[in-house]
């Protein structure tokens, strides 16, 4: 019986298979154990195929060094991340055995498009059950707060997104106050689940100190996209108490974070631009109020002043009743006026002091033209003070202490007494005369 | 009772709203009036210092301008 070596042998067996399987095959398969190699930068993996309970089929496989980084980039650029462990793929493949080192299958390439499908899938397998639990939209149904100003911020420190976000915030050109907390979690790696999950938590136990609660990472990462299409993050996201706006940085779909939160940006910075534009719309509403307040307030006001110069008119008219028949008290009226004008002018002045600045500014001349009406009316006042119309050198005459219009009821041998600028006279009438008597 | 430094914004820009409505809808009088714009102008000041400083810095300021009236009302 002829012997081989086992090098002959195996070389049989390679030459066997190489023939038997001489093309490329697509094939389905999930990635597992997948290394590279530190110094000959090619890509080692084990292709698994499971059922519900157990792996039913393995194989290692290798990706030289050149064919993975453009299948790795490519792949990375179609479905937002790299090629990893757990995920499935369809793979380009042929036989390759090699009489030292074994069975292997060679990977020529890996076609996307498939483990997009199997993303969406998944996706939609998870936002199915959140929508089955009633969920889905609860954060959404939550009123967002007018002004989003205290914001707890989850993110890794080191992603750039978290730095785009702050500057963009703080750099704010209505010089807008924000403060923010954050909250750090891993945003890729098998870590980001849990840490996510344990900062919303934290944001939840502390509710009042915040508005709004975002989650961000960069928009140019392009690694590990799909660590927030994870049930666990997106039920934490749906019950928040507070609005949530994600802001996890990637171009396709909307991953099962985005479906739960409030509201979701494409980036970091978007996300800043969206709530200093929501402040500033807050800001829009407070100054429509103001102008609207001040157009009424000048109505008012002149209003009030065309109030003042009718009130003006008819007290000169008044005075002059006042001096005809009430001499005596005159004065005293005229000192209560005066009183009354001051009180007044106190009264402006108080006013003044209560409006805006900006009211006051319009305000202050319409203010300025009613005290000099009021103290226009004052020195016609003055000058119809009886006690400067005695000093001009009329006189009052009385009798009996009523002042005397007429000679009715006077005959001679009357006491009357007249009252001078200094002083005053008691005299006897000796003649009446009558209106137009000599 | 609320102290001022709680007031949402939401609630002092439905307060400021309501009161500029009430002025140009309804013969107010002056005196009323005169306590109605100063309100408003309150809550017009609250928020935006409020937008731009800090809570410490808001009160700081609302402080120094002596507008404590509504606080000592509620008292």
């Amino acid at each position: 019986m002829e012997t081989l070596t086992l090098k002959e042998f195996l070389e049989t067996v390679k030459a066997g298979l190489e023939s038997s399987f001489p093309l490329h095959y697509w094939v389905t398969a999930e990635i597992s154990g997948l290394r590279i190699n530190p110094n000959s930068k090619h890509c080692y993996l084990d292709l698994v195929e499971k059922n519900e309970h157990a792996v039913v089929a393995k194989s290692g496989g290798v990706i030289w060094k050149g064919r993975f980084e453009y299948i790795n980039k490519k792949f990375a650029e179609s479905t937002g991340q790299e090629l990893k462990d757990g995920l499935k793929v369809l793979l380009l493949i042929n036989i390759l055995f090699h009489e030292l080192y074994g069975f292997k299958l060679n990977i020529d390439d890996i076609d996307p498009s498939y483990t997009l499908g199997e993303f969406a899938l998944h996706r939609k397998k998870i936002l199915e059950r959140l929508e089955k639990e009633g969920l889905l939209g609860k954060n959404r149904m939550l009123s967002f707060p007018e002004v989003p100003q205290r914001i707890a911020i989850i993110s890794s420190p080191s992603a750039a997104g978290y730095e785009d976000f702050i500057n963009t915030l703080s750099l704010n050109k209505y010089g807008y106050t924000f403060s923010t907390r954050l909250f750090p979690a891993f945003m890729q790696g098998e870590q980001t689940e849990k840490s996510v999950v344990d900062a919303i938590s934290e944001c939840v136990d502390r509710r009042k100190e915040f508005d709004v609660v975002i989650i961000i990472r960069g928009g140019g990462d392009q690694v590990d996209l799909h660590g927030f299409d994870n049930y666990a993050i997106g039920k934490a996201i749906s019950l928040c108490p507070l609005p949530v706006i994600t802001g996890i940085g990637h171009r396709r779909d909307e991953s099962v974070a985005d479906f739960a939160a409030h509201t979701r940006m494409i980036s970091p910075t978007a996300v800043a631009e969206f709530i200093i534009s929501r402040t500033r719309d807050f800001e829009d509403r407070l100054d429509k109020a103001g102008t609207r307040l001040e157009s009424r307030m000048k109505q008012e006001l002149s209003a009030q002043n065309s109030l003042v110069e009718t009130a003006g008119k008819h007290l000169s008219i008044f005075t002059g009743f006042f001096l005809r028949n009430q001499g005596k008290r005159f004065s005293e009226t005229g000192v209560n006026f005066r009183n009354g004008v001051s009180k007044r002018i106190a009264y402006n002045e108080f006013r003044l002091q209560q409006v805006p600045l900006n009211l006051m500014r319009n305000s202050l001349s319409l203010m300025k033209n009613r005290l000099s009406d009021l103290d226009r009316h004052r020195e016609k006042i003055e000058l119809m003070n009886p006690a400067r119309l005695l000093e001009k050198g009329y006189s009052l005459t009385y009798k009996n202490g009523s002042i005397l219009k007429n000679t009715d009821g006077i005959s001679p041998g009357d006491s009357i007494e007249t009252r001078l600028h200094r002083g005053k006279t008691v005299s006897t009438v000796t003649e009446v005369k009558e209106r137009g008597e000599p | 009772m609320t102290k001022k430094s709680e007031m949402t914004y939401s609630a002092a820009l439905a307060e400021l709203e309501e009161i500029v409505s009430a002025i140009e809808n309804e013969d107010v009088e002056v005196d009323s009036l005169l306590e109605k714009v100063k309100r408003a102008s309150f809550l017009l000041r609250y928020c935006k210092e409020k937008l731009r400083h800090t809570e410490a810095e808001v009160k700081k300021v609302l402080a120094e301008t002596g507008e404590k009236e509504t606080e000592e009302k509620n008292e």
